[in-house]
């Protein structure tokens, strides 16, 4: 009946490591982005399951927590690349190399 | 409450100091202060000059003082008591006395400074330093430390050289300054290289704990290499044989600066460096102080005789000086401790007098050369009277100050066992003879005689100039009287210090009573000095310009010694010299050593990091995709580094399975 | 009546348990507040000089907690080492002497500010809210005594500085920096919070303390490793440590001046606060299976490293004072790698004086293209003779980052290479290598130097006048550089007690 706690947990792990995949391969900003969400999914999905399999409810309010701090940070994150797009007319992460060496 | 009140001495040094940063925050932030500046100058130094007052008042009444220290940095090193560098004030009856001497001179020159100064473009910038150096001099005066002490001499270096410099638009200027700079240089390295031997000694830099230590240090000759290599440090900042050629051109900073630095305080840093030392000195082998008898003694007789020829009236005052400094180590290296510092006090008075007189004479006909001047005596008659005290103060006439401290070296000499002593009093007595020539020479040249018609149109220089060389002659006259009859100035200082000073009075060269002794001295001292003057008198107050210094040019074997004389006898050619004929070709040599080996290795490991970092900076391509592949590499890495024991036993355990060998 | 009587007391009540607080909940209420005020047109100019009070103010609390830490005011009673929100938060001389930099760097930056915002730039408001915002991210990082809490302290911290990186919206170089440093600084924070979720998971609390006593009778020592890990990469980031760095260059040199100085000077200082609080409390007792002192020894290496000699190759200034904070940041690392007390210490002097050097030298750089010299290193050239005031203040702060005195670099430096080598053993390479770097170091920091005192100005180069605010604050940094030096004891005392009160609390609950 009850979901066994490896399996809760593998279940963040594949989720973290396609966000990370995503992060390295997409060269869209918009897709980073996302992948990026993704990979802090992971991170909640353990404090849930953390959490739960241990009976301290805890776990999960950190979650909860972290969930609107994402929220917030993807509002400001898009902002950003909205400034992007207007000023370069891309938001291609490998043609934005003005600023290097 | 005593000791909270204490800690208000530490604004002796940080009263000026503020001053100059608030200056030069005012100057960073676009407001050029002008004459305000010297006003705030003028208060810093008040504060410092009122405290060392009031210090004195205190210590000469009896009361113990200090010593207050802080500790500056205090570290742990492993395995032992924690390193310690204490910075500190020390209020004994040495400080007390020069820190009272200094304090109140530097109030009075900076009064005069607003009147001389006045008008000047860069008056923010000579106030500032003026205050900087102020605050450095009376720091390094109630140091408690040798390690203070040397950065309070090199920051009063470094003011001089700004000084110096101050018109900065005259070539001569900036060369003189970095004339001062170099020549001093050399002494400060030899100081630097005693504070090391003197750490590695004594393991502390504290001058009670020196004290105490080197009664128990039985190599003497130790004991003189340090004692030398301050010394050193003194022959250059007080401008001794044969570091003495920066101080005549050094003249070409402004009147109020020479009167400060260069006549009453800076120079006299190395002879307090030496008074301070004394216990190093005492202890060591007799070289050292005789090292230091002779050196004095000839500088008096070396730089008295070149101040005969020179008309620019701040240039003889520069040879002046040097002579009087000769004294004052002449007093020091035959253990005359109280001689040296009384005559250091007093000549304090009495130069800073003459500069500033100089200056005001200077300020009213427009030139240094005396020959422009004459007969200002109508002119300027509290400049000319004021000036004459200190002249007759200077040459040694009875019951003037100089006369006190002159014949208590002179004295010294005779009672002491130096090397050639007797030789040594010759060398003082006749000094002083030339001491009271030249000086009257100048003030006959001044202010006797027909005015030139530069002259004509002099007026006495404005308030803030005058009431400052007024004030000074009283202490000019009369210092010698008061600290004789009052202070007891001799018990003052060596009963506090402890200071064995009578281990050189052992052997006197002549073998006399000392009480008929005294009276000879004192007899001959003054006979020598009315014979200078007359001889002066003779030459240029009752007739000038008929045989005098000058009529020598023309004559023979006289016009050698004239011209020898008139070059400072060849001395700077004589460096110039060696620095072009030996000092160059070696550095050229040194260099090609350097170019090929050092600097073929350190450029070899420059170019290597240039390297490195060309291909470095490649990583950094501007591409955000790069930078998270470059944090996967970091995690791998850490990764790595974190379980490197692991990952060891691991490859141990598979090597031991599959090929059975191992641990 | 009797209602507003009670409220007060409540409130009253409530502000005297939460009283070492008043900081970070002055600055969020004055944050606030701003936007408002913002709205108001003839106000403009007045927002800089608010957001600039309510730092004093802040600052003299911190600064009244520090020194009189039993004094009360008044109906208010306060001990030093309170722990707030069921020991979540703790005030005391760690926490406050982090506060106290974060608050001088966030004061130095808002005054200089007060030129860089130019009177006609649009959202002044915002930009005033959100560097105070990411001032009370910070001072909730250094009180921190909970991962979780970490976390969202520097979240705050990071998400006001990605907006502020981008403020100028219409500047491209200003939009790029952001992005970069948005995506980057999203990807260490979703390391960083899946790194705390395993340490959480392995020891089933979030605050140091638990984690301290759990850590060593977990199951799955394999978990707290990973979570080890993965925060190291999250603290890399914010640390600009090598491999982790790759942001920094661009954003330092992309930003607004005044966001470089923040950033350079305060916020990455919230990494060393983590670092070794997370380390050396949480995972101090198992030091021997976590070998994180190893890890941040070979970044250590790595980062000093690679900011010095790439450093040697920049022609901007701005882009040279980025690579160079890289390489400062190495230094620092070397003391959390050895984590001795008095390494701790010198750690923490060292970010002191680092933070009014790198500030101070990033606001020279902003105040001088504020009156017309440009970025390059050949633009100032003559300097020396163009600004006298301000060619001393860049000299002493170069100086001071060379580690070479009369300034606090040389002393912090020298504590940092001193404990290293006194703690033995293989961090003695740590302090030899960084010696080496030192000695690299000068030859950049020379290099600016001696274009500002031997070249002759451009002809036709007129006097330069640096805008009062930006001098202001050039000229406070470099004086607090000086005092770093003069009154080294009395600053490494206060690192020393910080350094002590940090390893007291692993007593703490």
């Amino acid at each position: 009946m009850a979901v066994p706690q490896a399996a809760v947990l593998g279940l963040g792990a594949i989720l973290f490591s396609l966000g990370f995949y995503g992060v390295l391969t997409r060269t869209n900003a918009i897709a980073i982005l996302m992948s990026v969400e993704v990979m802090l999914t992971a991170a909640n999905i353990n404090f849930v399951a953390f959490g739960q399999y241990s009976g301290d409810p805890a776990g999960q309010s950190y979650a909860l927590i972290s969930i609107a701090l994402a929220a917030a940070e993807v509002a400001v994150g898009l902002a950003i690349l909205i400034t992007v797009f207007k000023s370069r007319g891309t938001i291609d992460v490998s043609r934005i190399n003005v600023l290097r060496w | 409450m005593l000791e909270h009140l204490l800690y208000l001495t530490w604004l002796i040094p940080f009263a000026p100091f503020l001053v100059f940063g608030f200056i030069y925050l005012m100057a960073a932030l676009g407001w050029n202060l002008g004459q305000a500046a010297g006003h705030l100058s003028l208060i810093g130094v008040g504060i410092s000059a009122l405290l060392s007052v009031v210090i004195f008042a205190d210590v000469s009444s009896g009361v113990a003082l200090g010593p207050i220290e802080v500790v500056w940095v205090s570290f742990p090193s492993s395995g032992g008591p924690p390193l310690q560098y204490t910075m500190g004030l020390q209020f004994d009856h040495l400080s007390a006395l020069v820190g009272m001497v200094v304090g109140i001179l530097s109030f009075l020159i900076t009064l005069y400074s607003l009147g001389y100064m006045r008008g000047d473009v860069g008056l923010h910038r000579y106030y500032a330093h003026i205050s900087l150096f102020i605050g450095a001099m009376l720091g390094l005066v109630y140091s408690n430390n040798y390690l203070m002490m040397f950065i309070m001499w090199e920051l009063m270096g470094l003011c001089s050289y700004l000084l110096i410099g101050h018109y900065n638009h005259k070539p001569e200027a900036a060369a003189a300054a970095k004339k001062a700079f170099l020549v001093t240089r050399i002494g400060d390295v030899s100081f630097l290289i005693g504070l090391v031997v003197i750490w590695n000694t004594f393991g502390t830099f504290q001058f009670s704990a020196i004290e105490q230590a080197v009664g128990g240090i039985k190599d003497t000759m130790l004991l003189a290499h340090i004692a030398l290599l301050l010394f050193g440090g003194a022959v250059g900042k007080s401008a001794q044989f044969p570091l003495h050629v920066w101080l005549p051109d050094a003249m070409e900073g402004p009147t109020p600066v020479s009167a400060l630095i260069h006549a009453a305080t800076m120079v006299k840093a190395g002879v307090f460096l030496v008074a301070r030392s004394y216990p190093l000195f005492v202890h060591a082998d007799p070289i050292a102080l005789t090292t230091v008898a002779w050196v004095g003694g000839f500088t008096a007789i070396f730089a008295a005789s070149m101040a005969l020829v020179f008309f620019d009236i701040k240039r003889v005052l520069a040879y002046s000086t040097l002579s009087q400094l000769g004294y004052m180590f002449l007093a020091l290296g035959v253990g005359g401790y109280s001689a040296g510092i009384f005559h250091l006090m007093n000549h304090a008075f009495f130069k800073a007098l003459l500069f500033m007189g100089a200056g005001a004479c200077i300020h009213a006909v427009h030139s240094n050369d005396m020959r422009q001047m004459g007969g200002l005596f109508k002119k300027m008659r509290w400049t000319g009277l004021a000036m004459l005290i200190a002249t007759l103060s200077i040459s040694g006439l009875p019951l003037l100050s100089g006369w006190w401290s002159k014949d208590e070296i002179l004295t010294d000499v005779l009672l002491s066992g130096v090397w050639h002593a007797d030789i040594l009093y010759f060398f003082g007595l006749f000094t002083a003879v030339l001491t009271a020539f030249y000086m009257f020479r100048l003030w006959f040249l001044t202010f006797w005689g027909t005015p030139s018609h530069h002259a004509e149109h002099a007026v006495e220089a404005p308030p803030t100039m005058v009431v400052p060389v007024v004030l000074l002659a009283i202490p000019a006259a009369l210092s010698g009287l008061l600290a004789v009859y009052v202070l007891d100035l001799p018990d003052f200082l060596e009963a506090s210090e402890g200071m064995a000073g009578e281990l050189f009075f052992q052997l006197g060269a002549f073998g006399l009573g000392s009480v008929s002794l005294e009276l000879a001295g004192q007899a001959l001292g003054s006979v020598m000095a009315l014979l200078g003057l007359y001889i002066a008198w003779v030459m240029y107050g009752r007739r000038y310009g008929k045989r005098n210094v000058e009529y020598l040019k023309d004559l023979g074997w006289a016009g050698v010694l004239y011209r020898t004389l008139w070059n400072r006898y060849y001395i700077d050619q004589l460096y110039v010299g060696f620095c072009t004929m030996v000092i160059v070709p070696f550095v050229r040599l040194q260099a090609r050593f350097d170019q090929g080996g050092i600097d073929g290795l350190v450029n070899g490991i420059a170019s290597a990091a240039f390297a490195l970092g060309a291909s470095l900076r490649r990583l950094q391509t501007g591409i955000v995709s790069h930078y998270a592949a470059m944090i996967v590499l970091g995690i791998v890495l850490i990764a790595v580094v974190g379980n490197a024991q692991t990952l060891a036993g691991f490859l141990d355990e598979l090597a031991r399975q599959n090929f059975g060998y191992g641990g | 009546m009797s209602d507003l009587a009670d409220l007060l007391s409540q409130l009253n009540a409530s502000l005297s348990d939460h009283i070492g607080l008043l900081p970070m909940l002055l600055l969020t209420i004055l944050a606030l507040l701003l936007l408002p005020l913002s709205q108001v047109r003839s106000f403009q100019r007045g927002l800089g000089v608010f957001a600039l009070l309510g730092l004093g103010v802040a600052t003299a609390l911190v600064y009244e907690m520090f020194a009189f830490p039993h004094l009360g005011f008044g109906t208010f009673e306060r001990r030093l080492d309170e722990s707030y929100f069921g020991g979540a938060m703790v005030v005391n001389a760690w926490s406050l002497f982090f506060s106290a930099i974060f608050l001088v760097v966030a004061l130095l930056v808002c005054l200089a500010s007060l030129s860089e915002v130019k009177r006609h730039e649009p959202h002044q408001g915002e930009y005033y809210a959100l560097l105070l915002l990411a001032t009370v991210g910070m001072l909730v990082v250094a009180s921190a005594n909970d991962l979780f809490l970490l976390f969202i302290g520097i979240e705050i911290a990071s998400v006001s500085t990605f907006a502020l990186t981008a403020w100028r919206k219409k500047d491209a170089l200003s939009s790029e920096a952001a992005i970069k440093f948005f995506l980057i600084g999203g990807l260490s924070a979703a390391l960083l919070l899946y790194g705390i979720s395993w340490v959480y998971g392995a020891t089933g609390s979030v605050q140091l303390g638990q984690i301290a006593a759990a850590a060593p009778h977990t199951t799955h020592p394999e978990a707290l490793t990973l979570g080890a890990l993965l925060m190291i990469a999250g603290f890399g980031f914010k640390f600009a440590a090598v491999p982790f760095h790759g942001w920094a260059p661009d954003v330092y040199t992309g930003a607004p001046t005044t966001i470089s100085a923040f950033l350079a000077a305060g916020s990455k200082k919230m990494a060393v606060v983590a670092a070794l609080k997370v380390f050396v409390i949480g995972f101090g007792t198992v030091a021997a299976t976590v070998h994180w002192q190893l890890i941040f020894g070979v970044l250590a290496i790595l980062t000093m490293t690679v900011g010095n000699v790439v450093a040697l190759w920049q022609t901007d200034i701005k882009r040279m004072l980025a690579y160079s904070s890289i390489g400062q940041a190495g230094y620092i690392l070397i003391a959390v790698a050895v984590a001795t007390p008095d390494a701790i210490a010198a750690g923490l002097y060292h970010s002191l004086t680092h933070a009014l050097m790198k500030g101070g030298a990033f606001l020279l750089v902003g105040g001088l293209a504020a009156a017309g010299v440009g970025y390059k290193i050949a633009d100032w050239e003559g300097l020396g003779r163009r600004s006298p005031g301000m060619a001393l203040a860049a000299t002493l702060l170069l100086l001071g980052l060379a580690g070479i005195p009369p300034t606090g670099g040389f002393f912090s430096k020298f504590f940092i290479f001193a404990t290293a080598v006194a703690a033995g053993d293989w961090f003695l390479w740590l302090a030899v290598i960084g010696l080496l770097n030192s000695a690299l170091s000068l030859y950049y920091y020379a290099k600016v130097i001696r274009a500002i005192y031997k070249r002759p100005a451009k002809a036709g180069a007129k006097h330069v006048h640096v805008p009062l605010p930006y001098a202001a604050a050039v000229i406070l940094a470099t004086i607090g550089v000086l005092a770093t030096f003069f009154f080294a004891n009395l600053g490494f005392g206060l690192a020393s007690e910080a350094a002590e009160s940090l390893l007291t609390l692993t007593s703490l609950r």
